[in-house]
Order: structure tokens, then C-alpha cells, then sequence
């Protein structure tokens, strides 16, 4: 046997540190992003150090195209004005967050050792005990279906101020349970959801444990959601399954894959002249005039829970002094401060809070690679259906609810609990996903893990990777 | 076996206690702009509970009790009905130099015991000892009968109890200021309420502040009154009410109107053309213990 290198030797560990930060990111742990930041960081450095030698110059594309974006929205969202009153320690955690699970994704993928099942694994068990913990607080505390049996009188009060149970659950802050909006719980508990479609490709008969495990993970998202009842995430849980089960069925139907593709244009086409319209509203008067004038237009446009925070929040990052994010030295009272001390629900609007104009629109061009990245993958990947389904129904969930839904300040009694978007933990998971998924153009079918024939009886795990994932390698 | 791991899965939504559900209201109770409605009138079963003993205890102004005398709450500071006597500066040690607008934040049972965080009395503990442009969220509307309820836990230790009211109507003539603008006096009675052990009785300590003048429909201003059981209870009767004290698990809290005018009733069912309210903000336990 020929002499392993020290690479080789020790690629195991890496391994480990990643699929550990895995579990405890989709944990949460509090939503202590901090420090997830940079034990991001170290296991991204540890992970592209034993997956190094197996990056190759077609991987340079994708690497540029996803990281470049991400990297330089990182330095918005860090070090611009918006956090200007952050401590540096903060500052550079919100730098490294996004880039750092992003390369351990990279990483991960391009690591012999490294078992995309076990990653599956961690991250759907960390969700799932997360979201176990908090339903079953939940149900002690308000019991079950509780908006709507006090959907009449759900008001109470605490320490003098009257909150709703309407739309507040109990949830695992750290190392106790607190009050937090549905919103906020209903994300990690539809991450959770996100995993029972791959039932769809996996058989009973054929791997129980896989089965029960994802059964598991599933079930417990669903409960959850269908317990409180979570609306949103119910409707949310519905079109990842759909998408899921356009890809179990029609995935080879070429008219369907076309008239998906319309949709798809349609849906991006109208939502950039939503995107457009809104930011002239925000900014021109002749403008928001005109659609003051139409009680329909100034419902999509300004009279909803939405745009009543993005207005503002747009207008004051349209202007010149804003664009490396929102200058309170610079712009002083003209910050919307109610606005930004708000939670608007769509990502999108916090991550102009967070970066400002700029950042917003390198977001959006990661978006279009990661969009073209993750398309490539379901189409030519080599990994298990199964594998692809979890990763799709998981950005298709997040996407959806993190524009309508998305909370950066979920404590309901402590409304000084901010957890911005772009160092959220679930983001990092997708961030993860994308990494993982980015394969070069053209060699999306390159195995990086050790090849495993179907025939071979049995793996000896002295001489051979111990985490080889079988499944994928038999597809 | 199966059978017994389902009816625990089913059980575990039924075996909830739901604390969070157990006192809701409907969206803005007593919070409306219609004065009647906001009238607090529970006693949570207080006042149903059985008496084995009574003791009474008539306090005085400057002799058991103190009052900000209508000082204004942004110059809590400024005490000067509360200064010590010149002849004995230890005999009040605790009331001139504490008494800032701070008193309320630092001093409310929240901060002692987060228990005290939940339910619509929880405006009581909270420590705002003023409105602090919260309005209606920040006080308890009583009439004459008060309000009575039980404490999240049992009070182990203190050493004197305050509370800050002031009294309102809802007299509105032209402008015309209120009748009791200027002379407002009260007498309060305070009820503690101590479970004996083995027993579904209580014993009971009353005290009863007379006469005690407090603002009236002159803005937001509010009393501070402070209990601290000196001068009227000797050095060797206090320990005793210290004692009787301890262990305590409910109040009660009524009053008496004791400015006249006929047109103004303190009772918020009775047939008259105005009605008298104590605006109670702040029911305070500096320092207190609870378990």
C-alpha cells in the first residue's frame, strides 16, 4: 500500500470539524451566529487545506462566479456604514460568515472522505431537534392549535406591555426557552419539512434506516407547522414539495421543463418590474404620486407590512451618501431608524439595511450563479436524487419564506434581539448547499469521493475512506 | 407496547399546561377611550377565601405611611415631605436618598422575580410608577371595591411595601376643571393575606391608610406611598407583622372616597353622573424575597 500523505491521513478530521459545524449551525444554539462565524472560518481554512490538491482550474469559474459576489457583499454588509457602531470583533465575524460556509461547501464537495449522506444527516437531525425542542415547548405552553382557538382573545400581557400568543411560539434560545414569532421558529420547523419529499426516492425496503431517518426529520418539521398552525410555512412546505415532485416525475418531460422555464422568466421578469417600480416609488414623487392615485397600486407599493418598512429603508439607500450602506454619521435623521428597527419580513429589504444599495444588487448577481449552479446540478450531478431533492426543496422553502417571512427580530419580549439576515444561521446552511452543489461547467459528473463498486462486498474501513457515501455512488 | 408509545405521542399535547393561555383577553381590554370600561374589578378569587384571623393596623401620615404629597414624577427627586427629621436624621435611613425617578425601575417586583412579569397585573410590577406615555398600559383602573389577586409566589422576606396612584374622573363640564382637582383624600385598605399551613384558611393582616390626599385629574401626576411600618408599630410589635407577613400569597386593595360631591360616586356601577377612579401604577416590594 502505497505511503498516505499527511493530506490523506488526516482528511478524516476535517471531515469531522465540517459535518460537526453542520449540525451545530442547523442546531442554532441560540442563533449565536458569532461564533459560528469563525469556527466557520477555521473549519473553512482546515477543509480547503485537505480538499486543496483536488481543486482544479475548472473549478476556478465557478469558485470566481459564486465567490467573488458573495465576498465582496461580505464587505458591505461588514465593514459598511450600517454596522458602523459595531464592535470590530462583529464587524469581521459578519465578513467571514457567508464566504467561510460557502468554502466549506466548495471544500466539503471536493474532499475524499467527505459523505454527503452524513452531512444530509447532520444537518437535518440539528434542524430537527431545534424544531422538536420548540414544538414541544410550544405545545406546553400554548398547547396545540392555539391561533386558532383564541383567535378571538389571543392579547397578554408582560411586564406591563400587551403582546399576542397569535403569533408567538416557544423556541430554544441558547440554553433556555423564550418567547419568538412564528415567523421566526416556522423557518428552522419548514427546513425540517424539507426533507420528507426525499421519501419520494427512497424505498422502505431498500434502507430503513434512511427511510426512518428522514421520516423523522420530516415529520417533525411537518408537526410542527401543522400543530401551531404555521400558514405561511404550510403554503411554503407546499411548493418545495411541488417542486419536488415536479423533479420526481416531469423531470425528463421536456414540455414541462419548458413551460417551467417560461414560468420561471415570467415570474423573475415581473418581479424585477415589481423590484424597479418599487424603488422609483421609494425615490421619485412623480412616481409615488401616480400610484398613490391607484388604490390597487398603493396597495402592492406602499399599504402593506412590507413596503411600509422598504420604502423608507430604499429611499434613504438610494441616496448617494448611502450606497456603501445606510451612513448614520453622514445622513443623520434622514435614517428611517423605525423602519430599520423593524422587522420587514423579505430578506431582500433587510439585506439593503444590512449593506445597502450596493450589496442588494451584489446579491442579486450571486443569485443568477448560484441559479445557473444549482440548475446544472440537478440536471448532470451524479449525487442521489434523493440528495438533490433535500438541497432543492431546502432553497426553494428558504427562498420563499425568507421574502415573505423572514424575522430579524424574533425575542417577542426583547425587541433588542437582532440577528440580521446575512449572518443567519439557516442562510449559512444554504450558503453550504450552494458551495456544495457548485461543480465545474461541463464535469458535473466528477466523483471526488473514492469510486465504490456495487459488487465490492464490503468496504474495508482500515484501507478505505470510512465515509464513503455507498447510495450516491451506486446512481 | 405500540399501542402505549402512541397514546403518550397523543398525550403529549393534552398533558400541556398552557401558561401562556391562561389569562388572554380580547385585543385592548381596559384600554378603551370610554372611561366606564376600563374599570378593573377582579379578585381572582381573593376575595372568596376564608379568614381564621384578622389583625388591623391604622396607619397616619408620617406615622406608618409616607406619601410624595403630589410631587410630580419628574422631580420624585425632590421629597421634601419625605427628609429626615433634623432631630433624629436615622430615624427614616432609607427615604431621602432613594427616592429618585429610578426608584420604580430598579425597585419593581419584575426585576425581583420574573414571575411577577406575567398577566394584566403584571402593570403593577412592571415599574413604571408613572404613565411614561403608555396611558392605559401602564395602570390598573380601580373603583371603590379594588382589585384582589394572588402573588406568583410567596413572599419571604421584606421590609416595607409601597405603591403609586392617583385619582381620576371622568367629569368633563366646559372645560370646567374637576371637583376634586384640588382636594382628593382617600382612606386605602390593604389587605395581605397568609395561607396556614394544612388548612384552606387564611389569616389575614389589614392595614388602613386614612386620609390619604392624592392628585386628581391634574395630568399624569402621581403619589408615591410608602408603608414602612415605624412609629405607629413599636420596635416590638414590628417584628411580629414582619413574621405575619412572611409567607404571604395574596393582597387586596380597596378604597374609600373621601371628598364629597354628589355629583361623583367612587363606585363604577352606581347611577351617577360621574364616576371616581384610582389610577393604581405601581405596587412596589423594595427589596423583598420571594419563593
Amino acid at each position: 500500500m502505497a505511503q498516505k500523505t499527511f493530506r490523506e491521513e488526516y482528511e478524516s478530521i476535517g471531515t469531522f470539524l465540517v459535518l460537526e459545524i453542520l449540525a451545530l449551525v442547523s442546531f442554532g444554539l441560540g442563533g449565536v451566529s458569532l461564533i459560528f462565524q469563525y469556527a466557520g472560518f477555521i473549519v473553512a481554512l482546515i477543509a480547503t487545506f485537505f480538499a486543496f490538491k483536488n481543486y482544479s482550474k475548472d473549478d476556478l469559474i465557478p469558485v470566481l462566479c459564486l465567490g467573488a459576489p458573495l465576498l465582496l457583499l461580505s464587505v458591505f454588509t461588514g465593514f459598511g456604514y450600517s454596522f458602523s457602531n459595531g464592535d470590530i470583533l462583529a464587524k469581521l465575524g459578519c465578513f467571514l460568515g457567508l464566504i467561510s460556509f460557502l468554502a466549506i461547501g466548495l471544500s466539503a464537495r471536493r474532499m475524499k472522505s467527505f459523505s454527503t449522506r452524513n452531512a444530509i444527516y447532520c444537518i437535518g437531525g440539528g434542524l430537527a431537534l431545534l424544531t422538536l425542542i420548540g414544538t414541544i415547548a410550544t405545545w406546553a405552553q400554548y398547547g396545540v392549535f392555539y391561533p386558532l382557538i383564541h383567535a378571538k382573545a389571543g392579547s397578554y400581557y408582560y411586564d406591563g406591555n400587551l403582546y399576542s400568543i397569535l403569533n408567538e411560539m416557544a423556541w430554544l434560545q441558547g440554553f433556555k426557552v423564550v418567547e419568538v414569532s412564528q415567523n421566526y421558529g416556522g423557518l428552522f420547523a419548514l427546513m425540517s419539512a424539507s426533507f420528507l419529499p426525499a421519501l419520494l426516492f427512497v424505498k422502505y425496503k431498500e434502507d430503513k434506516i434512511m427511510f426512518i431517518v428522514f421520516a423523522v426529520i420530516g415529520g417533525i418539521g411537518l408537526i410542527s407547522i401543522l400543530s401551531i398552525p404555521n400558514f405561511y410555512a404550510l403554503v411554503f412546505f407546499a411548493i418545495a414539495f411541488a417542486a419536488a415532485l415536479f423533479y420526481r416525475f416531469l423531470r425528463n418531460n421536456e414540455l414541462a421543463i419548458k413551460i417551467l422555464k417560461y414560468a420561471i422568466l415570467i415570474i423573475v421578469g415581473f418581479a424585477g418590474v415589481l423590484v424597479i417600480i418599487a424603488l422609483l416609488n421609494a425615490s421619485n414623487s412623480n412616481v409615488s404620486s401616480f400610484i398613490a392615485g391607484s388604490s390597487f397600486l398603493n396597495r402592492i407599493f406602499n399599504g402593506n407590512r412590507i413596503m411600509i418598512v422598504a420604502n423608507p429603508i430604499i429611499a434613504a439607500a438610494l441616496r448617494v451618501e448611502n450606497l456603501f450602506g445606510l451612513n448614520h454619521i453622514i445622513s443623520g435623521y434622514d435614517i428611517p431608524m423605525d423602519a430599520i428597527r423593524t422587522s420587514s419580513g423579505a430578506f431582500e429589504i433587510e439585506i439593503i439595511k444590512e449593506g445597502g444599495i450596493i450589496a442588494f444588487l451584489l446579491f442579486i448577481i450571486f443569485a443568477l450563479f448560484a441559479y445557473e449552479s444549482f440548475s446544472r446540478y440537478l440536471k448532470s450531478s451524479k449525487d442521489a436524487d434523493y440528495v438533490k431533492v433535500i438541497f432543492l426543496t431546502l432553497i426553494v422553502g428558504f427562498v420563499f419564506y425568507s421574502t415573505l417571512c423572514f424575522d430579524v427580530f424574533p425575542v417577542t419580549h426583547d425587541s433588542g434581539v437582532y440577528l440580521p439576515f446575512t449572518t443567519s444561521l439557516p442562510l449559512f446552511i444554504i450558503i453550504f448547499v450552494i458551495g456544495f452543489t457548485a461543480l465545474p461547467k461541463g464535469k458535473e459528473d466528477v466523483s471526488y469521493q473514492k469510486e465504490v463498486k456495487k459488487e465490492e462486498p464490503q468496504i474495508n474501513v482500515e484501507d478505505e475512506y470510512t465515509f464513503i457515501d455507498v447510495e450516491e455512488e451506486e446512481m | 407496547m405500540k399501542k402505549r408509545n402512541l397514546a403518550l405521542i397523543v398525550l403529549i399535547p393534552l398533558l400541556a399546561s398552557c401558561t401562556k393561555t391562561k389569562e388572554l383577553y380580547a385585543d385592548y381590554a381596559y384600554y378603551s377611550t370610554d372611561f366606564m370600561q376600563n374599570y378593573y374589578t377582579e379578585h381572582n378569587g381573593v376575595n372568596e377565601l376564608k379568614e381564621a384571623s384578622r389583625k388591623s393596623f391604622d396607619l397616619l401620615k408620617n406615622h406608618g405611611y409616607q406619601s410624595t404629597n403630589g410631587a410630580k414624577g419628574e422631580s420624585l427627586q425632590d421629597l421634601s415631605c419625605c427628609v429626615r427629621p433634623e432631630d433624629n436624621p436615622n430615624k427614616y435611613p432609607w427615604i431621602s436618598s432613594q427616592y429618585s425617578e429610578e426608584f420604580g425601575r430598579h425597585n419593581n417586583l419584575t426585576a425581583i422575580d420574573t414571575s411577577f412579569a406575567y398577566g394584566y397585573l403584571s402593570k403593577l410590577y412592571d415599574g413604571r410608577v408613572r404613565c411614561e406615555g403608555k396611558y392605559q398600559l401602564s395602570r390598573v383602573q380601580l373603583d371603590k371595591t379594588g382589585y384582589s389577586t394572588f402573588f406568583p409566589k410567596r413572599l419571604e422576606n421584606f421590609k416595607y411595601f409601597a405603591f403609586s396612584l392617583r385619582g381620576a374622573t371622568d367629569y368633563y363640564v366646559d372645560n370646567k376643571p374637576s371637583p376634586l382637582t384640588k382636594d382628593c383624600r382617600l382612606d386605602i385598605h390593604i389587605n395581605f393575606y397568609k395561607h396556614i399551613a394544612n388548612s384552606s384558611e387564611y389569616d389575614v393582616v389589614n392595614f388602613n391608610l386614612q386620609n390619604v390626599a392624592i392628585p386628581c385629574d391634574a395630568g399624569g401626576d402621581t403619589d408615591l406611598i410608602v408603608v414602612y411600618l415605624a412609629d405607629d408599630i413599636n420596635e416590638k410589635e414590628r417584628q411580629p407583622i414582619y413574621d405575619d407577613l412572611t409567607d404571604t400569597v395574596a393582597m387586596s386593595f380597596t378604597f374609600e372616597l373621601k371628598t364629597t360631591n354628589p355629583e361623583l360616586s367612587d363606585d363604577s356601577k352606581a347611577d351617577s353622573p360621574y364616576h371616581f377612579a384610582v389610577m393604581l401604577y405601581e405596587v412596589l416590594f423594595p427589596k423583598s424575597s420571594w419563593r
